[in-house]
């Protein structure tokens, strides 16, 4: 029996190995591209083809940029010296990990990698254009003190930010801190002035976490478009502050009324830089608001170019369902406006989707 | 023609047809519409990229060794010919449950989706009430026995709740280590390797059993009398089972090594205690993790030494005691209930699966391992139905069905998830720390007889 159930394994793996049968991805490509000057605005037509080769459940999006996408090198501060404040190291270890799977099948092509609070202090004092995830609910001293602040000055440079958890800037940890030696009121704390270290100010309500809503619930165009769905938004930034300061929602809105709304994930420029908070922390992995959803919404706002668009464009975007074996082609007409340098098209699979496809491109405008 | 009705005749004669078509009916019933909506996810999400032809320990995808991707990857590729699609999935809500810290998810897949994911389960599910069925057959004298133990296993409500409910595939590990002591007990050490290697392939936990039965084979009864020729036959044995692991694993050596890194990276860092066998030992209070965290480093230690300390016990082992067929088989109980102890940083009720089928054959000879049986059965079931509440489990049938509204299940879980508790601060927790408790209570009783069996046998053979 056993020698039995071998050879049928062994049939499996020769099918999933051998090219007759394995699995096939499927295909997106963009067919074609015209471009047509009116007045000071300019048309674009996009022409695309899906091949599935399983059922697929996809979106083509197209971003209009100001600035031409790069793939930044991204780092995930991990230092098991310093404690974490509300959350667990491990969560943060498995966002990378994931962070870095969900990238490569974008075909983003940078590295993901773990930074400890030494590396991430010579990563912000080199000023290296890249992106900095900070998932451990505080600071290290050394980048952020009474003393020091090496995040501001960096992010204005061009650094992006993303930061889940407390309200940025609140708790400030040393190395050999541990959980149970964090105190609110110690005076490393910038607590409610933390905000103010990053140029956020007046962003946040600060209040007994209890009275704050807790899940957003309505989706934001922007998230509707790349699908993001982490939704908590305990600890987010006033969604009219964000607006306010030309920043975009990228996640779900929710509150109790208007001038207290809150996006679950915001966009905030400062300088040439820009910093991306998520309502709260990273939860339990394989639940709703773990670190693999965290690492599909970072992934997607990465590689769909939003961190590039202007807060006011529009995105366009189109959903497809494709059965197995069928072929579909698609087509937008957009039009862009001064300033716009060109077009993220960006393909993606969601989900809920048999197939897994990843497609990026980049056209660019011509000045109009 | 006349051949094949003779057989169906003998088959429909036998003495366990009757029960096995009312077992696979209730299974059947069960298949479709329940779920565990925590892991369900992540069975989908591995074999969603497996059968992209992604590698699905590369992307993270998985914690799940490949065995049940190449069983699943033909059935779901012919499924999709007769057009079935997994698309249905859908993150319904998640439950406000304070209690729960954010952990409740609620995953939704199709039907059909279940039913296929859970038909490889159903077969070992069969095959392993079969081997019971042959293995008591060789060591009880009372005939009837056979038949009672299988039914034993055949009805046991945790073991259902597992496969059909759970979706989880330790019944193939349960399988392969009981398949495995059988083989071993006959004495055909090859077959018996294979079945060790093919549980390797399922989870990492036969290979932890598999490592101190070679030392045994290869070094039982050298203590007390050593010979050229002991030891020619001891190397044979021991030569035949290390090729029948060896042949199941290399032809899956790439697959295994990226799982085995992806593994050490995940319990390397720090440990997580939110569940389990931590749950059951520290009790259910979660601020008790940081307490086991500050000693992680130690613990991690004992457990790396975990192939060490058995290889050690199996050393002492055949110092002291004389390997006959009987001894083997408790031999392979014992370390397999010494995984409990050592290995998993979570140890999940399920994993309680691996140990019962052997329990249910040795109670042929020692009955009151019996007891031992239902109190692992009884708190692991009881654990199950205490984590998020019984109505966890229904989603399916309230999206597929009339018969309840998801909306109403959502309620209900959210109001049982924050049921104050007596002992600590929520009900769940005192629950889980209740049958947690007396799974751990079980688990050291197991092991206490087991060590107390492998003397008392000694001493029965030396009489």
């Amino acid at each position: 029996m056993p020698a039995a159930i071998l050879v049928l394994l062994l049939l499996g793996e020769l099918m999933w190995y051998s090219a007759p049968t394995s699995p096939k991805r499927g295909s997106f490509s963009v067919l074609n591209v015209i471009k047509e000057t009116e007045g000071s605005k300019m048309n674009v037509t996009i022409t695309y083809q899906f091949d599935a080769n399983l059922p697929l459940d996809a979106a083509v999006v197209i971003t209009p940029v100001t600035g031409a996408p790069e793939d930044m090198p991204v780092y995930v501060f991990y230092d098991a010296d310093y404690p974490t404040v509300g959350t667990n190291w491990i969560f943060i270890a498995m966002l990378q990990a994931h962070l870095k799977a969900e990238l490569t099948l974008r075909g983003y092509n940078a590295v993901v990698e773990l930074v400890n609070a030494e590396e991430l202090k010579d990563i912000l004092l080199a000023g290296e254009r890249a992106i900095v995830i900070m998932a451990s609910g505080a600071f290290p001293s050394n980048v952020l003190s009474q003393n020091v602040n090496l995040i501001k000055p960096w992010i204005d440079s061009g650094g992006v930010l993303v930061w889940f958890g407390f309200y940025i800037g609140y708790y400030v940890v040393d190395k050999g801190m541990t959980k149970e030696t964090i105190k609110d009121d110690d005076p490393r704390n910038f607590r409610e002035n933390g905000s103010k270290q990053l140029g956020l100010d007046g962003f946040f309500e600060y209040q007994e976490l209890d009275n704050n809503p807790k899940v957003a619930v309505y989706q934001s165009p922007i998230s509707d478009a790349i699908d993001t769905s982490y939704d908590l938004i305990q600890q987010a930034p006033l969604l009219h502050m964000v607006w306010a300061n030309n920043g975009s929602v990228l996640g779900k809105i929710g509150g109790e009324n208007p001038f207290r709304f809150r996006s679950s994930i915001s966009l905030i420029p400062s300088g040439k830089g820009r910093i991306v908070i998520f309502g709260f922390f990273l939860m339990q992995s394989l639940a709703l608001n773990g670190p693999e959803c965290a690492a599909w919404d970072i992934a997607q706002i990465l590689c769909s170019g939003v961190l590039q668009m202007e807060p006011a464009s529009i995105m366009w975007h189109q959903d497809h369902r494709l059965a197995m074996g069928e072929t579909k082609m698609g087509l937008f007409n957009v039009t862009v406006s001064s300033g716009v340098v060109g077009l993220v098209i960006f393909e993606f699979t969601y989900e809920k989707s048999d197939g897994v496809l990843f497609h990026r491109d980049f056209v660019s405008v011509p000045d109009v | 023609m006349q051949r094949t009705i003779s057989l169906l005749q003998r088959i429909l004669d036998h003495e366990l047809s009757g029960y096995i078509v009312i077992g696979l009916l209730l299974r059947m019933l069960l298949m479709p519409y329940f779920i565990w909506p925590y892991d369900i996810g992540a069975y989908r999400v591995g074999l969603v990229y497996f059968l992209n032809g992604y590698d699905p320990y590369f992307l993270h995808a998985s914690i799940y060794p490949p065995l049940v991707y190449f069983l699943t990857f033909p059935l779901f590729t012919v499924a999709y010919h007769f057009g079935f699609s997994l698309d249905s999935l859908s993150v319904l809500d998640m439950v406000n449950g304070n209690s729960a810290n954010g952990i409740v998810a609620y995953s939704q897949v199709d039907p059909w989706f279940l039913v296929l994911w859970k038909l490889p389960l159903l077969c070992f599910d069969v095959l392993t009430g079969i081997v019971i069925y042959s293995f008591v057959k060789e060591i009880a004298v009372d005939f009837k026995l056979p038949k009672r133990l299988f039914l034993v296993w055949f009805f046991n409500p945790f073991t259902l709740v597992i496969s059909y409910v759970h979706g989880s595939y330790d019944i193939l590990v349960a399988f392969f280590i009981l398949l495995g002591a059988f083989l071993l007990y006959r004495g055909n050490y090859l077959s018996s390797g294979l079945c060790f290697g093919l549980g390797t392939l399922a989870k990492t936990a036969p290979i932890f059993v598999a490592l101190p039965l070679s030392v045994i084979l290869l070094l039982k009864g050298v203590g007390r009398s050593l010979s050229i020729a002991i030891l020619k036959t001891n190397a044979r044995a021991f030569l035949r089972f290390v090729a029948g692991i060896s042949v199941c694993l290399l032809p899956f050596a790439p697959l295994l090594t990226e799982y085995s890194s992806l593994m050490y990276m995940g319990i390397s860092r720090e440990i997580s205690i939110t569940g389990g066998l931590n749950q059951w030992f520290f009790a259910a209070d979660l601020q008790r993790s940081y307490w086991i965290n500050q000693y992680v480093d130690t613990i991690q230690l004992v457990f790396s030494y975990f192939p060490l300390i058995c290889i050690i016990v199996s050393l002492i082992f055949c110092r002291f005691l004389e390997f006959g067929q009987k001894r083997i088989l408790l031999a392979v109980a014992f370390f397999t209930g010494l995984i409990y102890f050592f290995l998993p940083i979570t140890l999940q009720p399920q994993y309680l699966l691996w140990v019962l089928p052997l329990l249910v054959v040795i109670s042929a000879i020692k009955k009151h391992f019996l007891w031992i049986l239902g109190l692992c059965s009884a708190a692991g079931f009881f654990f199950y139905l205490s984590i998020q509440s019984p109505r966890i489990f229904l989603y399916p049938l309230a999206m597929y069905t009339s018969l309840y509204k998801p909306e109403e299940l959502i309620q209900y879980v959210s109001t049982y998830l924050n049921v104050p508790g007596v002992f600590s601060r929520y009900l769940r927790q005192d629950l889980c720390t209740l049958f947690g408790g007396i799974g751990f209570v079980g688990l050291l009783s197991m092991i206490i007889l087991l060590i107390v069996n492998l003397w008392v046998t000694k001493n029965e053979e030396r009489r």
